[in-house]
């Protein structure tokens, strides 16, 4: 879970990493090949955008919130 | 998939992390860091080891405990080589929200899940089908450094964590 700036950077670093091992597992092993490493890497990066948009939204609902 | 774990990988580029190698020795996981953190490293434990110090103090823990308990008997069963965990399980965190982990499959896994051993159908649904879960594969050395030094950040670039390797 994403509570800060920080942590929002590093995963738009963590996504950074994982596409590109994504490209790479493709590249270098077609369909049918690690497809367990493969599913492994795409939910992960399900994972981290699921929590980048929840922290977007709560920040967004924060920062229109009046006070 | 590799038939030798030992087996140096020329291709990987990551510097593995330090090890610690569990000998039979209770309480050998090291104490947090003040940032809540495990110091840098791979840390060995046995299941017991590592439920009673992380499963045992909120719901939540203790729930992931289960899970946790489970994917381990699944990746036995499989012949799985190695099991990594990281995540705010493995953190100072009491109530944290999820536990990260990965498992080197064994050579034969495939084999397994194509013969419609239960277990191996199970652990593969988990690994590709179950987003919830989070459980992730490594197939070989390479796949098992990236996933290890994958985890081991954090968001200061300089520092590394602790994971926690659980023998299987």
């Amino acid at each position: 879970m994403i509570t800060n700036a920080a942590e929002y950077e590093k995963a738009h670093g963590d996504l950074r990493i994982l596409e590109q091992r994504i490209a790479d597992l493709e590249r270098d092993h077609p369909i049918g090949e690690k497809g367990f490493t493969k599913a492994g890497v795409r939910k992960m990066i399900a994972k981290i955008n699921e929590e980048l948009a929840v922290f977007e939204s709560r920040e967004e609902t924060r920062l229109a919130t009046p006070r | 998939m590799e038939k030798d774990d030992n087996a140096l990988t020329l291709t990987c580029t990551s510097v593995p992390l330090p090890r610690t190698r569990y000998h039979g020795v209770p309480h050998l996981i090291p104490q947090f860091l003040p940032n809540g953190l495990l110091p840098e490293g791979l840390h060995e434990a046995i299941e017991a080891e590592v439920l009673g110090r992380f499963a045992d103090v909120s719901v939540e823990r203790k729930r992931l405990g289960r899970q946790i308990s489970r994917w381990l008997q699944l990746c036995r069963s499989c012949r799985a080589r190695r099991f990594c965990l990281n995540g705010s399980f493995v953190t100072a965190k009491a109530s944290p929200h999820d536990a990260d982990a990965v498992v080197w499959l064994g050579a034969d896994f495939s084999d397994l899940v194509e013969r419609g051993h239960p277990d191996a159908v199970e652990l593969a649904e988990i690994l590709g089908m179950r987003p919830m879960e989070h459980l992730f594969a490594a197939e070989d050395r390479r796949d098992w450094d990236d996933w290890i030094n994958f985890f081991s950040r954090t968001s200061e670039s300089a520092t590394k964590k602790g994971l926690i390797e659980v023998l299987l």
